[in-house]
């Protein structure tokens, strides 16, 4: 381990600026609000299971292109 | 066993034991008649297990802030690992979104045995309870990997991290898990 840590430290949190934007999850379609089956709720995140979605794509056509 | 949270923003590298939300990992891609159909899993909660030193150093060699002269140290992904939720986990339920039914836990010595990290695929975890995250288990058998800077630019879904120590335990948990040794069954029915 490189780093040095106090096991009992308070917080330490300040706001990084040096973090890029995130892009993937927020391009992902709008999705139902589930339904909790069985008690333990989810907190604050409307998915509280892992699910599978798809994304579909056309190839582009380079026709007429030659190598 | 309650676990504390070290902090509830990211500081700057990605770190050992940091609990991130809704983490996207390519399942299939398929190709038919010019049509792409790429297969995404989401995974509302994963933990970061990959040693701390490795991410450090490649958190360096990526942002120039260290004295490297050459790249040697850059990793390619980070290895994580999902948490579902405990009371999913009793019924054998976190995946029938994924169509996978699971272990049900239905005694009371089953569960004890999974709150009390007795089985070395799980690990139980309740943080803290500033951090909105309910009791949940690491499933050490679902392990995956993400790009490094995929989850560097998932700061908005930075949930947590746990604190030192408890990683720690964490992660040597893991290790044993990865290293452990498989038997044929019948040796281990005598």
């Amino acid at each position: 381990m490189a780093k040095e840590y106090d096991v009992f430290q308070k917080d330490y949190a300040t706001k990084s600026t040096s973090d890029i934007g995130s892009k993937p999850t927020e391009m992902r379609p709008k999705e139902k609000v589930q339904n909790q089956t069985v008690t333990g709720g989810v907190g604050l995140y409307d998915r509280s299971k892992p699910y599978r979605y798809f994304v579909r794509a056309k190839v582009i056509n380079n026709e007429g292109k030659k190598d | 066993m309650k676990v504390r949270k070290t902090r509830l923003q990211r500081l700057g590298p990605v770190s050992q034991g940091d609990i991130y939300n809704n983490v996207e990992v390519i399942d299939d891609v398929l190709e038919k008649r010019g049509i792409i159909q790429i297969s995404k899993i989401v995974f509302p909660l994963v933990i970061v297990l990959t040693q701390d030193c490795d991410l450090e150093q490649d958190y360096n060699v990526r942002s120039g802030k260290g004295e490297a002269k050459d790249q040697d140290k850059l990793i390619f992904s980070v290895l994580v690992a999902p948490l579902y939720n405990v009371e999913h986990v009793y019924v054998g339920e976190h995946l029938n979104q994924l169509q996978i039914k699971m272990q049900v836990f239905e005694s009371r010595t089953q569960k004890n045995n999974l709150l009390n990290n007795e089985i070395p695929r799980y690990h139980y975890l309740d943080i803290s309870s500033e951090v909105p995250v309910t009791p949940s288990v690491i499933d050490f058998k679902h392990y995956f990997s993400v790009h490094v800077d995929y989850l560097r630019g998932k700061t908005k879904d930075f949930i947590c991290q746990v604190s030192p120590l408890y990683r720690e335990d964490i992660s040597q948990r893991f290790a044993s898990y990865l290293a452990r040794i498989g038997l044929p069954k019948q040796w281990k029915e005598k």
